[in-house]
C-alpha cells in the first residue's frame, strides 16, 4: 500500500504493507535511527514521535493511519531553532539522557514547550510521564525541562527587541 | 524481530457518505479508530481483520458539539481533545475518567468510543457513561438511531450494533451533581483494578438522587440499585445505621453474583462505599 505523509517537513511516500507499525517503516524504510523500538505496547514509550502536533506512540500506529499526516522525530527536531534552546537547557541542567531515550523525551519537552512557555512543574510530569526509562530521575528531568523554558524564553524575548 | 503482515483490506473514507457505502458493501468490517487497544493487545503479530475501515480521515466525526443541555461528541475525537474542549463542562467523574487513561501518548491517539465499544473488556469510561445517562447514537446507510450507553451491549457482552452499523456520536448530558467521585484503586492497567463511580445530588440537606457503581477488573459491573432507592430522601450526613444498611446492602449484593469475589476485593468495596457515604455533606 502506498502511503503518502510528511516527515520533518518533507513530503514522503512509501510502499509497505498497510499494518507495519510506523517505528517500523521509521527506523527500516526511512532510516530515523532516532526512533527507539522496544515493547510495543505503548508501554515504555521511547518509541515516542510527533504526529499532527500530537505526541503519540509509533510502535502502536499502523501504515495506514499516517495517510496524510505530518511526522516529526529528533531528526527533524534538530532542524528546528527551538532545538539549540531545548539541548542547551538539558545541558545546563546536567541532564544527560541515554541513546534509548532521548529522542522521545525531547520530543516530548518540544510539544510541552510549544503549548505553554511557562509549564508548571504538574505539566511537566503529566507530559514526559510516558516514557519509562531508568537512566536519570524524575527530578533531574522536569528540572532540565525548566531550564529548556526559561532559555527558550530569553531567546524569543531577545529576537522580539 | 520481525512481523508478519497478513495483509487486509484497508478502506480510507475521506468523508461519511463514504464511509457508510463502504460501511455497506462491507458489513463486516472493523471501523479503527484510535487502534489502540488492538495495536498494543499483539505486540508479536499484526492481525487484522480482512476488511478494515480507517476513520481518521473524516471531519465529520472528528467534532464536539456543545449545547445548553448536552455535548455530543464523534467517534474521531481523541480523549486529549476531549479533555482540552471540556475542561470546565464535562461531568467532574467523567473528566476524571477521562484523565486517567493511559498516557498523554495514548490519549492523543485513543477515542472515547473506542474505550467504551471494545468486546470482551469494560474500560475506565463506560462505568462512568452509564451513570451519567450518556446516549449513543449508531448509524448505517439511510439511518440512524439513539441508544443509551446501558443497552450498547448484550446480556452475553457482544455489542449490540449490528454488521453495517457503527457508532457514530455520543451524547453527554449536563447534570449538576453535587457530589462526584470517581476512583481506581489497584493497577493502573485495570487488570485487578477497582473502579468505583459515585455521583449524588442533594437538596438542601436530603439525598435526591444517588448513583453508583463499581467495575472488577475490567470484567463485572455491580450497580445495586436498592442502594440508591434507599438513600433517596435520606438526611445528610448520613447516621451510622443508615451507613451500615447500605453496607450490608452491597454485601448482599456482592454475594448474589455469579462471578467470584476474593475477600479482599469485598473489603476494598466496603471501604470505598463507607468513605463515599462519609463525605456526603449538606450544600453550603
Amino acid at each position: 500500500m502506498k502511503i503518502q505523509f510528511t516527515l520533518n517537513n518533507k513530503e514522503i511516500e512509501v510502499d509497505v504493507p498497510p499494518e507495519k507499525r510506523l517505528v517500523n517503516i521509521l527506523r527500516e524504510d526511512l532510516n530515523c535511527l532516532s526512533v527507539k523500538k522496544s515493547c510495543l505496547r505503548g508501554q515504555c514509550g521511547i518509541c515516542s514521535v510527533i504526529m499532527d502536533n500530537n505526541l503519540v506512540y509509533s510502535c502502536l500506529i499502523p501504515a495506514f493511519f499516517v495517510a496524510g499526516s505530518q511526522i516529526m522525530t529528533l531528526e527533524g527536531l534538530m532542524e528546528t531553532k527551538e532545538y539549540s534552546a531545548l539541548s542547551k537547557g538539558f545541558e545546563d541542567a546536567s541532564c544527560r539522557l541515554c541513546h534509548s531515550c532521548i529522542g522521545s523525551r525531547y520530543l516530548a519537552a518540544f510539544i510541552l514547550l510549544e503549548r505553554s512557555t511557562r509549564p508548571s512543574l504538574e505539566e511537566i510530569k503529566q507530559e514526559t510521564n510516558g516514557i519509562h526509562c531508568q537512566c536519570i530521575d524524575k527530578n533531574s528531568l522536569y528540572r532540565a525541562i525548566q531550564t529548556a523554558s526559561r532559555k527558550r524564553e530569553r531567546k524569543f524575548r531577545v529576537r522580539k527587541v | 524481530m520481525s512481523e508478519k503482515y497478513k495483509s487486509s483490506n484497508i478502506y480510507l473514507p475521506g468523508n461519511l457518505p463514504d464511509l457508510l457505502s463502504a460501511l455497506k458493501a462491507h458489513p463486516e468490517a472493523l471501523i479503527f479508530n484510535g487502534g489502540t487497544a488492538l495495536m498494543a493487545a499483539q505486540p508479536q503479530f499484526i492481525h487484522l481483520p480482512v476488511d478494515v475501515i480507517s476513520i481518521s480521515g473524516i471531519r465529520e466525526l472528528q467534532r464536539i458539539t456543545r449545547t445548553e443541555r448536552y455535548m455530543e461528541v464523534g467517534c474521531g475525537v481523541t480523549i486529549s481533545k476531549i479533555l482540552e474542549v471540556g475542561r470546565h463542562i464535562l461531568p467532574k467523574a467523567l473528566y476524571t475518567a477521562l484523565q486517567l487513561i493511559g498516557t498523554p501518548q495514548i490519549r492523543n491517539q485513543a477515542t472515547v468510543i473506542g474505550n467504551i465499544c471494545t468486546p470482551g473488556r469494560i474500560y475506565n469510561a463506560y462505568p462512568v457513561m452509564l451513570l451519567l445517562d450518556v446516549r449513543a447514537e449508531i448509524r448505517r446507510q439511510g439511518g440512524s438511531r439513539w441508544i443509551p450507553i446501558s443497552r450498547l451491549y448484550n446480556p452475553d457482552g457482544t455489542l449490540s450494533i449490528s454488521p453495517g452499523e457503527f457508532l457514530s456520536r455520543i451524547r453527554v448530558p449536563y447534570e449538576r451533581w453535587t457530589s462526584e467521585c470517581y476512583q481506581i484503586l489497584g493497577s493502573s492497567a485495570l487488570d485487578g483494578a477497582l473502579i468505583f463511580c459515585g455521583l449524588t445530588r442533594l437538596q438542601k440537606e436530603f439525598i435526591n438522587e444517588t448513583r453508583l457503581i463499581f467495575l472488577f477488573q475490567g470484567q463485572n459491573l455491580l450497580r445495586d440499585k436498592e442502594i440508591e432507592n434507599f438513600l433517596n430522601g435520606k438526611k445528610v450526613p448520613l447516621s451510622g445505621k443508615d451507613k451500615k444498611i447500605c453496607l450490608e446492602y452491597i454485601q448482599n449484593s456482592i454475594s448474589s453474583q455469579e462471578w467470584p469475589i476474593d475477600r479482599f476485593e469485598k473489603e476494598r468495596v466496603l471501604l470505598i462505599l463507607r468513605d463515599y457515604l462519609s463525605q456526603l455533606y449538606p450544600e453550603e
